[in-house]
């Protein structure tokens, strides 16, 4: 159940009808209910993963703050990270592990073929593993009460919105707002409406629009041209923010019609001006996680240079493996470390801090937006092709002169062109979350479901559902 | 005096709440009515007929109709067939091709229970040239919205998904959402948008477009078969072979497709009309990369088996033609490949005992 598909617009209808009509005490329960049909309509059997994982930190947890010294608490914290972690391992990783494997001895002369594992990747287990680590880490170090009743903890757990694709929750922030029983004010509303139209546009409109040409490109990049390439890298580069912050509007969008707020995991990050910068405005609470519960973990930036560098490397490192089961992600994440550590270096050497936007002058942060923007694209190349062939292919078409042909022609000026307007629009965003629904709002509105209908393209799976 | 100021403040607000409630309610029921209402305006004005539609609609008596996608439409000419059939011995009445690009098993089965199968009379026989590519669920997602409230009873005793159903379902209580593919292509064929895009892409990025040759050439549609000529023959061959592979590799066949074909099977004997369901010619090349995958071999099994089952005739002429250059691409016939087949189907098929009975037989009525 996409919420780009008419079965998830039934049955939010539904779930919001009901939620309307039941009274407060309830609406918890039928929340909770909904969020059981919505990752049952995808895979019934895997929902009891899901409940076996919720099962053992939420027991797991009240162990732990059971015992007052931290210390003592730490071989039930290692049960439930083993069990989140391991799972995560063996549905994501398994085939991965394997095929390196036949790779490695392959090397050595000892040539055998992988078996195919045939393991289904549970939906949304990368996001709510990451979810429950956090809970059961944030209990040991005595930050959160653990919840006694297990309802509670599976609602934050199951809260349908963010469940399948993030953004990637904290207990403290969520589970507060669920015990509360809250309503939807006329001015969350309208907020909410704001958000789901701009998640929709940004979703069926933009990316999904984008994404054959792009398609076609990275299948076979040297039957393209320069060009061809340089398009749909930079149009890949658009669609991937374009696809994923558009889920978050709409879970966002979503939730906040129900009465309750999920934080933000996109704040105009291509108008970053370094990729430090960058990478506090990507998905905001993944950066959030790594830092608290792998970053920190390792040190920090406390400690030698040397070591401020290697957990800044590894960090991301992991946030690469995170996002899929194959070396391009570990080398689109490689890549991102590198910069980050050479960043961090730069600095280092010269004995300054990073300048902030309001320190540059106007040029300066142009050109900083273009260079970041140009390299993150770049690593793009990693995070969108299958193979490592693949993404060599492409930078050599690029890197290879060809004689120029249009041969997209919507692709070669829609795909800049709407980016740039994207990128200017996004100024007025917050203008456009406050406005009020009457006026000139109503004849927008209508202009905007209208060409949603007619020019949306058709449904296709978020990118990071198969994260 | 701070206590008293907050809850003057909670009930200003809890009053301005109040009064605001209605008004977003009749405010955003008003952007829908609009919406609908504008949206009706334009699937009214340009919303055109599909040719099987006016076929059917016309109650045109016919003896055989062809159903399928593009290869049919491009590869069955009936002229050549009435021939065929009438060195077989055997004069027949109307033949037309009904056979749609791009349409899939969903639009083919709607179009034989829905429109052939309630015309009176009844066509003697249906020949039905699927592929596996014509019952990808992919496909069916983009021309689903071709299918009326008829078709809902089909679709869910068929177990077919839930959102094709509701997509079904959708389009039938709110028109526009139906025709919405083509509303779209034809605001973005207008030539006045095509050529301000193409004037702003010289004006902006200075380019300098070659003009697209075109690979093939239509020629004039005869009782519904429109064959092509193919202009240069190798980038029409190559180009169609990577978006073949491409399809292939997304290919997914699901359970409610071979229902729905078995449904389909089932009615048409019922009714008496008797169903030749063809694998059409396709080139050397096709056969090696993707007749032999195993998703088409096992497309192909089953539908072996569906036509024993439910009395319809199996022919596999997918090896029918064996170079290349007699085909316009991978999967579909060139012209004079498209008439020397459909002459030699018509001579086969009156061969066949069942086919022979259904084309003697007395024309039937629907019931």
């Amino acid at each position: 159940m996409y919420f780009n598909s008419l079965t998830f617009l039934y049955f939010f209808t539904a779930v919001l009808v009901l939620n309307a009509a039941l009274p407060l005490r309830l609406r918890n329960t039928w929340i909770l209910v909904a969020g059981f049909i919505f990752y049952a309509s995808w895979s019934p059997t895997y929902i009891l993963l899901l409940l076996a994982t919720a099962a053992i930190d939420y027991q797991v947890a009240i162990r732990m703050a059971a015992i007052p010294i931290k210390q003592k608490r730490k071989p039930w914290l290692i049960v439930s990270i083993t069990w989140s972690i391991g799972s995560l391992l063996f549905f994501k990783y398994s085939q991965m592990a394997v095929d390196s494997l036949s790779l490695g001895t392959g090397m050595f002369g000892v040539a055998w073929t992988p078996p195919h594992l045939d393991i289904i990747l549970p939906l949304g287990i990368s996001f709510y593993t990451f979810e429950t680590i956090s809970y059961g880490i944030d209990v040991y170090r005595g930050d959160l009460q653990p919840k006694k009743s297990f309802f509670e903890y599976l609602s934050f757990l199951m809260f349908f919105p963010k469940l399948i694709a993030g953004p990637i929750v904290r207990a403290s922030e969520l589970l507060p707002q669920l015990a509360e029983n809250r309503r939807c004010s006329p001015e969350q509303t309208e907020q909410a409406i704001h958000l789901l139209a701009i998640g929709f546009g940004k979703k069926i409109l933009l990316a999904d629009n984008f994404a054959p040409f792009i398609e076609q490109v990275f299948e076979h990049p040297s039957a393209h041209n320069r060009w061809a390439c340089l398009v749909a890298i930079f149009g890949y580069s658009m669609q991937v923010y374009l696809d994923f912050s558009a889920y978050t509007d709409l879970a966002r969008g979503c939730a906040r019609l129900l009465g309750y707020e999920l934080p933000i995991n996109f704040r105009q990050p291509y108008l970053a001006v370094s990729i430090s910068d960058f990478w506090k405005r990507w998905h905001m609470t993944l950066s959030r996680w790594l830092r608290d519960y792998v970053y920190i973990p390792l040190g920090g930036s406390f400690g030698s240079r040397m070591n401020t560098y290697r957990n800044l490397f590894l960090t991301m490192l992991v946030g690469g493996l995170w996002h899929g089961a194959n070396w391009t992600f570990v080398a689109w994440g490689a890549l991102n470390g590198a910069f980050l550590l050479i960043e961090r270096a730069w600095h280092d050497l010269r004995g300054s801090t990073p300048k902030r936007d309001f320190e540059m002058g106007h040029w300066e942060r142009v050109g900083r937006i273009a260079l970041v923007f140009c390299l993150i694209t770049f690593t793009r190349i990693f995070f969108r092709s299958p193979t490592f062939s693949i993404a060599s292919e492409m930078i050599a078409t690029i890197i290879h002169p060809t004689v120029f042909e249009a041969e997209a022609q919507f692709a070669l000026l829609g795909i800049p062109c709407a980016s740039l307007v994207y990128i200017y629009l996004a100024r007025f965003r917050e203008q456009w979350l406050s406005a009020e629904f009457r006026g000139w709002a109503i004849p927008g509105y209508v202009i905007y479901l209208l060409t949603l209908l007619f020019f949306g393209a058709t449904r296709t799976e978020f990118i990071y559902f198969q994260f | 005096m701070g206590v008293t100021c907050f809850q003057v403040k909670r009930e200003e607000q809890s009053s301005d709440t109040n009064k605001r409630h209605p008004a977003l309610v009749l405010n955003i029921s008003l952007v829908w009515v609009l919406f609908g209402l504008v949206a009706y305006l334009l699937a009214i004005a340009i919303s055109p007929s599909k040719t099987s539609d006016i076929i059917v609609k016309r109650h045109t008596p016919l003896d055989i109709a062809i159903i399928g996608d593009s290869r049919p439409h491009v590869g069955l000419s009936p002229e050549r067939l009435t021939h065929g059939l009438s060195d077989g011995g055997h004069h027949t009445g109307t033949i037309y091709n009904l056979a749609e690009d791009g349409s899939g098993l969903a639009q083919h089965v709607s179009l034989i229970l829905q429109g052939l199968l309630n015309q009176s009379p009844i066509p003697k026989l249906i020949i039905w040239a699927p592929n596996p590519l014509s019952f990808d669920e992919h496909r069916l997602t983009q021309k689903i919205n071709q299918l009326r409230v008829e078709d809902l009873q089909i679709l869910w005793s068929c177990k077919a998904p839930l959102e094709s159903t509701l997509d079904v379902a959708t389009g039938s209580i709110f028109t526009p959402y139906r025709c919405r593919s083509r509303i779209r292509d034809l605001l973005t064929e207008l030539p006045i948008i095509t050529k301000v895009i193409t004037g702003l892409q010289k004006r902006i990025l200075s380019l300098q477009f070659n003009e697209r040759i075109a690979d093939r050439e239509y020629l004039p549609s005869i009782a519904g078969y429109e064959p092509f000529r193919v202009i240069d023959w190798k980038i029409r061959f190559e180009s169609a072979s990577a978006t073949y592979l491409r399809k292939y590799a997304r290919l997914q066949v699901g359970e409610w497709e071979y229902n729905a074909t078995r449904f389909m099977l089932q009615k048409a004997r019922h009714s008496g009309c008797h169903v030749i369901v063809v694998e059409l010619p396709v080139a050397p090349w096709y056969r090696e990369y993707l007749s032999a995958s195993r998703p088409h071999v096992v497309w192909r099994n089953r539908m072996q088996r569906l036509c024993i089952e439910e009395g319809a005739t199996f022919v596999d002429d997918s090896d029918a033609i064996e170079d290349n250059e007699s085909f316009g691409d991978p999967g579909h016939m060139s012209v004079n490949t498209a008439e020397r087949y459909s002459l030699q189907f018509g001579q086969r098929i009156t061969g066949i005992p069942e086919v022979q009975r259904a084309l003697q037989g007395k024309a039937r009525t629907s019931q």
